[in-house]
């Protein structure tokens, strides 16, 4: 068997050389015939003669002994390759052309591909990713819960999860720069399976007690770039929260956590109290603050586990009252970094969808030239029919073309793909706002076999779409109409030709709707007023310990005008919610903020109704609150709530630590604001608790005199020299508003690239497409010329074969983004689908480009010489 | 009057072929000479299809050809049974004898 692959293979390979065999094997045979003629007596000459004779047609033994060794269908698509490429060398504007096409269209859709590569398909690179699963749980009233310490031990102690651990994200600065790390269960690298690559990672006895061991493990690219590659950094200190944590190991390189942001640094989850006051899970009254991840046991399901916990869950809250009490187990797959869950399907189908159209428009010109080039090329085609060549294996020949050139594209595809990302990735860290940029940290994109896998199989299959179709219309033409030399009998343009444009104009209003919505809802977005002043105020999150005399430095530094504290600082996070209504009345989810006085004042907040909190009740956390408008009209409608009682639900005061506030006094209504999140609609209802300045864990919003940028530089430099430690994150107001409108941003320039790639594509195949047809149609223009038909009513002809395809594209492309607003309205709710300027300005612009694209050819019929035209060769 | 030559039988060739190397290397010339002599001339073996028939059955790894040097000195190809050949000559053997013995019976019932 092997020596039989072994002398095919040779044969295929050295091909010249077994050629060269067998013709000395034949002449051998002929000799020793001819010898034996002579030693008969026969002259030499007719010796030679009477041996050919014996022998037999020579050239057809030669073919059947090479078919007899070789595969057949191999060499003949050894054969195809090898006039594919003659043939392409002999028209490179025809090659650069495709190539450039598929390798933007290719490019494009790689570059899409390798960050769903990173982000959703690359498993973590840990032990046994695809077990892991994190857990989450509902209580009745629909809010959502973590886990505490006791109830992390419980888990531990069953054996519904394999392997539990815990953490809790931490940020923090270190060495001065903002980093993300997690505070992790002694199990967790053994867990992993992550080992050290310096010094050790963290272990059981690290975790053990509250408190625990002040160690920290750097990540591989944190020890490169914090610390230079230091290979005596384990036994170093370094300052956390305030807080001095020996380094006692740097993780393998490239483990970066279990997050879709690759993790800094890791420390023992006991020491959340010191690092993490708010959040700790071993105070009298724990918080919830654990994530647990484990491993779903060989041979149960997911939906047993699933039952298990919630089983576990619904004994252990039994106790509690009615709505506090667990409803339901989330169980969320952690192998990967975002997990294929309904919503991120819903959320990706229609991105991908966008990338393919532009592939699909790039493939549709490709497949005009490729009809155009049929056409021409019928002559030949005709005569290679006519000696008998089967359609066939003229059909895989043209097709073999097509393979050709996918090579070349690929490696286009490639380069361009690189090359976006690249800049991409540049244009990412150039445009976040710079107290921002340490956290944007992508996952590493560097493409791997998948990512080459895809781009190969794409550029095939992009191969056969565009190679199929012309390849079955230029075989069909009749060997009679091919010899006799009438090539262009059939000059209506054809259905194929037409149909592709129509599909390229529609994707391309379809893409350039998407992107004018996204446009214009950056721009919305941008001028949304979050219903508060936020020039000059920077927020400064502080270290506990510290906070009183950094509040007193504050409040002597001349540049700053007023220092106010809030619990959720404006526009950080989406405020918190609780439960409340007006005596007697069911009570209705509004989101909270607790400030101190001088917050609405440094904000610009003006009291609408009644008075700001006192000093004195701000100092005594008085059961006093001010809501807001939408507030006041949800709870008391048509009324004034000064001097109404908002009174708690009994869950929301089992679950915090608003006891304080239990039955407030309304004592003065403020305007809307959007409640933490520029998405959010205005209206949400918003109450406010008084607090003073100095409250533990707030952040701290200043007013400065002037700008903020500037103010929050002063502040930092200010404050350090005191404790160094002092600032845990300091950020103007400002750039909170734009990193939130950031995604915002990113998608509309996303959309913007991709609307403009197929506007280009689509561009240059209209352009391409009618410019074939003037020229075919070259004769009948120099006919209608001679015939006294004016360069204007030539122009008009083109230009309308060009606005009949037009229209139907512009108008199913139209309807088909109609309809698909229709069905993701509903899920994006801050962006408006149905944009009448997004539409407007799509359509216009595609039909703009449209007749742009024709004019040129038109301009050539128009200019026609008859004289030329008539004589030249059809 | 010479006897009327017999046309070989489709895939006796290659039947011959392997019977005739299990004597020992041969090349293509000596192979139709002793077709010839050991037929008595009965058999009429067209050369043109021995040496596709030779290739064929060094592609399925039945012989091997090598070079080598014929008696009159020139260089020449030589092909060898390989032991797949040996076996597969012993099975069509068989088959043959079978084959032959199922037509004489038939051939010869009145």
């Amino acid at each position: 068997m092997f020596t039989s692959l072994r002398t095919r293979l040779a044969a295929l390979v050295f091909r010249r050389a077994a050629d060269a065999e067998l013709d000395e094997e034949l002449r051998y045979h002929i000799d020793r015939e001819v010898e034996r003629n002579v030693a008969k007596g026969m002259s030499a000459s007719s010796a030679r003669d009477a041996a050919r004779r014996a022998f037999g047609n020579v050239s057809v033994t030669q073919e059947q002994a090479r078919d007899a060794l070789r595969w057949r269908w191999l060499e003949e698509v050894r054969q195809d390759v090898a006039y594919a490429i003659r043939t392409c060398r002999r028209a490179p504007t025809f090659v650069l052309t495709v190539v450039a096409t598929i390798g933007l269209g290719l490019g494009v859709l790689t570059t899409a591909f390798t960050f769903f590569d990173a982000y959703v398909l690359r498993p973590m690179a840990v032990r046994d990713p695809g077990s892991l699963y994190d857990i989450y749980w509902h209580s009745r009233n629909g809010e959502g819960h973590r886990f505490t310490w006791a109830q992390y031990q419980a888990l531990q102690e069953r054996s519904t999860v394999g392997q539990p651990f815990a953490f809790a994200i931490l940020v923090a600065r270190m060495r001065g720069q903002p980093t993300i790390g997690q505070l992790v269960t002694g199990n967790y690298f053994e867990t992993l399976g992550i080992s050290a690559a310096l010094g050790r990672t963290l272990q059981r006895e690290d975790a053990d007690a509250p408190g625990g061991v002040a160690a920290v493990v750097l990540s591989y690219d944190t020890w490169q770039s914090l610390f230079g590659s230091d290979s005596s950094v384990v036994g170093q200190r370094v300052v956390l929260n305030g807080v001095t944590m020996q380094i006692v190991g740097v993780a393998q390189k490239g483990f970066g956590g279990l997050e879709s942001v690759p993790l800094q640094f890791w420390a023992p989850i006991t020491m959340i109290g010191l690092l993490d006051p708010s959040r700790d899970a071993f105070a009298p009254k724990p918080a919830q603050a654990l994530n647990i991840i484990g491993r779903i046991r060989p041979g149960v399901s997911v939906e047993q586990t699933n039952h298990g916990l919630l089983a576990w869950l619904r004994s252990i809250t039994s106790e509690l009252p009615s709505p506090q009490r667990a409803s339901d187990v989330l169980l969320t797959p952690r192998g990967r970094a975002i997990a294929l869950t309904p919503e991120a399907i819903a959320f990706f189908t229609p991105i991908a969808i966008a990338f393919l159209l532009v592939m699909l428009i790039a493939c549709a010109n490709v497949a005009n030239v490729m009809l155009a080039r049929g056409m021409a090329r019928q002559r030949e085609i005709g005569v290679r029919l006519a000696l008998g060549a089967g359609r066939a294996r003229l059909i895989r020949q043209l097709l073999t073309e097509c393979v050709v050139l996918s090579v070349p594209s690929a490696v286009a595809g490639y380069l361009v793909s690189r090359a976006t990302i690249n800049l991409g990735l540049h244009a990412m860290f150039a445009s976040v706002p710079p107290s921002y940029r340490a956290y944007v940290r992508p996952m590493p994109l560097t493409p791997d076999t998948r990512v080459m896998a895809f781009m190969m199989a794409a550029a095939m299959i992009a191969a056969v779409v565009f190679g199929l179709a012309p390849a079955l219309q230029a075989t069909r033409p009749s060997v009679v109409q091919a010899t006799r030399g009438d090539f262009d009998s059939n000059r209506r343009p054809s259905k194929m030709r037409s149909a592709l444009v129509v599909v390229q104009i529609a994707a391309s209003v379809l893409l350039l709707i998407c992107a004018g919505v996204l446009i214009h809802a950056a721009r919305n977005t941008k001028r949304l007023s979050p219903g508060l002043r936020i020039q000059n105020i920077v927020e400064i999150d502080l270290l506990d310990r510290s906070r009183t005399r950094a509040i007193d430095d504050l409040g002597r530094m001349p540049l700053i005008r007023s220092v106010a504290s809030a619990s959720s600082a404006p526009l950080d996070a989406i405020f918190p919610g609780l439960y409340a209504g007006p005596v007697g009345a069911p009570p209705t989810r509004i989101k909270f903020n607790i400030v101190s006085p001088e917050y609405f004042p440094a904000l610009d907040l003006g009291l609408i109704r009644g008075r700001n909190f006192s000093a004195d009740e701000a100092r005594a956390r008085a059961p006093v609150a001010i809501v807001s408008e939408a507030t006041a009209r949800a709870l008391w409608p048509g009324r004034d709530p000064v001097g109404e009682k908002l009174v708690l639900s009994a869950a929301t005061l089992e679950s915090g630590r608003l006891s304080r506030y239990h039955s407030a006094t309304i004592v003065g209504v403020v305007p809307n604001v959007r409640a933490g999140w520029i998405g959010l609609p205005t209206d949400i209802p918003v109450v406010y608790y008084p607090q003073p300045v100095d409250a533990a864990g707030s952040t701290i919003v200043a007013r400065a005199a002037g700008d903020a940028e500037q103010a929050r530089v002063v502040i930092e430099h200010a404050l350090a020299a005191t404790d160094s430690a002092a600032v845990r994150d300091i950020h103007t107001a400002e750039a909170s508003l734009a990193i939130q409108v950031y995604p915002f941003e990113i998608s509309y320039w996303i959309a913007s690239l991709v609307g403009g790639v197929a506007l280009l594509l689509t561009l240059t195949g209209v352009y391409g497409v009618l410019s074939y047809l003037v020229a075919q149609r070259t004769r009948e223009f120099g006919i209608r010329m001679a015939l006294g038909a004016s360069p204007a009513s030539l122009i008009a002809v083109v230009m309308s074969q060009l606005l009949r395809l037009a229209i139907v594209g512009l108008a199913t492309g139209g309807l088909v983004a109609f309809g698909a607003s229709r069905l993701f309205g509903s899920v994006l709710y801050v962006i408006d689908t149905r944009d009448p300027f997004a539409y407007g300005v799509g359509l216009g612009i595609v039909f703009g480009s449209c007749l742009l694209a024709s004019y040129v050819p038109s301009r050539r019929a128009a200019t026609v010489n008859p004289v030329d035209a008539l004589r030249a060769d059809g | 009057m010479p006897a009327p030559k017999a046309d070989l039988l489709q895939g006796t060739l290659d039947l011959i072929v392997l019977k005739l190397l299990r004597a020992g290397p041969a090349n293509g010339w000596d192979l139709t000479q002793s077709i010839q002599v050991v037929s008595k001339g009965a058999l009429d073996v067209n050369y043109g299809s021995l040496y596709p028939a030779l290739r064929r059955l060094e592609a399925k790894g039945w012989i091997k050809g090598r070079w080598g040097v014929s008696e009159n000195n020139r260089r020449a190809r030589f092909y060898e049974l390989t032991s797949a050949g040996q076996k597969q000559l012993d099975a069509e053997r068989q088959a043959w004898d079978r084959f032959a013995h199922a037509l004489g019976l038939i051939l010869r019932t009145e």
